[in-house]
């Protein structure tokens, strides 16, 4: 392998977003993952290094949110963020007590209250821009 | 503690100067406000600066140019609502005893970046997810819409009257009145927001220079509430507005008024939909009720309590460094009884600033003034 190459490879092709934030389980689920606080309770998410409600550094551990979250309230973007094409659909999704905001995969039949899921998906794609991480989906689709 | 007045009060006409600099916009808001204050160079004890995207120091760079080197400067970054927060470190130590007498200047340029929405901090992850302000306030529109029963209509009102204010400031950016017509067949922006619901991206700059004393004027304007405060982060009630609540109800009992007092509101009309949420948050009005309080005409120029009469951000634009500060030269205009702006001269102003979208948040900051005419 010559230099360029050992370069070349050293680069990912793509960003995860919030790694250790979410792990693929199978292509068509994503378990997102949060911090439950053994001394308070308190569910935070993405994991973190100490609770955010008493500071508890120690007794945490990982724990998946529930699934599927419910859409709080949705907009289809068409002036978009620089580097996505529009339109694409934002979310506000509750899982149980934690307030996601994040990408619909479609818009198309969803309605507020509705229970989504979230999937494995590119948020961006593009030459050194690709970033994956998840999609919110319909349960049930 | 001290007392705090606003004795001099400066901007300049908002938008689009690519060719300028932060430092060169600053200056003639700056010189406006300490000419009206009466102030000379050796007066001036700290220097507070409100900037998002000027880069380092921009608090020293127009201190350099106005000779007010060699004392406290201040850089104060909180998005939409900087400079509002450097006023309020500002009064904060003027209460305090500190200082006596304090320059405070908001400035932006924003033109540098083209147009579009603003460019957020890339490493937030709703934004690397494609999340931007217009579609944040779209979904508080989706959500109170649905709450309320309100309807479009009742956002695209809120664009044409403080368009129509626009028109009738000459330092407004955006000097062209629009219909309900035409507000809702501009194009969408983010769902439900069409662009003419939206703040344009401009430049400008604001000052007001801050004293414990009234200053020379024959209506000293007393700053009577100067309250701040970061949002929180969890689930909130999109189709209200906590934080501004929160912040309000402080700042009353600080002034010692409440909103039926008010006679002149600036609040943050980043979007159409924040104007209704605010008026609520604010209690101008009950929940549910703001559609109908501007349909009954109380918040416009001629009007019972006129809100955003210079335009608003949708109209003066939205700098976002300059507007906190921009907004109290406004209240300060409307108290002193600036000619052919309101109809009625009032004895106490609101000024109100949020900002930020980031996530988790509700907002990330929230700053509230009361002003009021001394007697």
């Amino acid at each position: 392998m010559n230099q360029a190459d050992r370069a070349a490879a050293a680069v990912p092709p793509y960003t995860v977003l919030l790694p250790g934030a979410w792990r693929q389980d199978g292509s068509q689920h994503a378990v997102l993952l949060a911090t439950r606080c053994g001394r308070c309770g308190a569910l935070t998410f993405p994991p973190a290094a100490a609770c955010p409600a008493c500071w508890e550094r120690r007794d945490l551990r990982e724990e998946p949110l529930p699934q599927p979250g419910v859409v709080a309230a949705f907009s289809v973007v068409h002036v978009p963020a620089p580097g996505i094409p529009a339109p694409y659909a934002v979310a506000y999704v509750d899982f149980g007590g934690v307030r996601l905001c994040g990408r619909l995969e479609s818009w198309h039949g969803i309605a507020v209250g509705d229970p989504v899921t979230a999937v494995p998906g590119t948020l961006r794609t593009g030459p050194g821009a690709e970033l994956r991480g998840w999609l919110f989906r319909k349960a049930g689709l | 503690m001290n007392d705090a007045y606003v004795t001099g009060a400066g901007m300049i006409g908002f938008g689009r100067f690519p060719d300028a600099t932060i430092e060169r916009l600053a200056l003639p808001a700056c010189l406006d406000a300490l000419t009206d204050a009466g102030a000379g160079p050796a007066d001036v004890d700290a220097v507070y600066c409100g900037n998002v995207y000027g880069g380092m120091l921009p608090a020293q760079r127009i201190a350099a140019q106005l000779g007010l080197t060699g004392r406290p400067a201040c850089n104060v970054e909180a998005a939409c609502s900087s400079s509002a927060l450097a006023l309020h470190l500002a009064v904060q130590a003027i209460r305090a005893g500190q200082l006596a007498t304090a320059l405070v200047v908001g400035v932006e340029q924003l033109s540098v970046f083209g147009g579009g929405t603003l460019p957020l901090n890339a490493a937030d992850p709703d934004v690397a997810q494609g999340v931007t302000m217009p579609a944040v306030y779209a979904m508080r529109a989706q959500a109170y819409l649905a709450a309320t029963g309100a309807c479009a209509g009742d956002l695209a009102a809120v664009a044409v009257k403080n368009r129509g204010n626009g028109a009738l400031n000459p330092r407004a950016q955006f000097r062209k009145p629009a219909t309900v017509d035409e507000v809702l067949a501009s194009r969408l922006i983010a769902d439900p927001l069409t662009l003419l619901e939206c703040c344009g991206s401009g430049d400008g700059a604001a000052a007001v220079v801050v004293s414990r004393w009234p200053g020379p004027g024959p209506r000293p304007v007393r700053v009577t509430a100067s309250v701040a405060s970061s949002g929180t982060v969890g689930r909130h009630d999109l189709s209200r507005e906590p934080l501004t609540e929160r912040v309000a109800a402080v700042a009353y009992r600080e002034a010692g008024i409440g909103p039926a007092d008010l006679g002149a509101v600036e609040l943050h009309d980043a979007f159409a939909i924040a104007e209704l949420l605010y008026y609520e948050a604010l209690g101008l009005c009950g929940y549910g009720e703001a559609p109908a309080l501007l349909r009954s005409g109380a918040t416009s120029r001629d009007g019972r309590c006129p809100v955003n009469a210079g335009g608003g951000l949708l109209a003066r634009g939205h700098p976002l460094g300059a507007t906190g500060v921009a907004q109290v030269v406004e209240a300060v205009e409307h108290l002193r009884g600036a000619p052919g702006v309101l109809a009625r001269r009032p004895d106490h102003a609101l000024t109100h600033c949020t900002g930020g979208g980031i996530t988790g948040y509700d907002h990330a900051a929230c700053s509230i003034h009361i002003l009021s005419a001394a007697a």
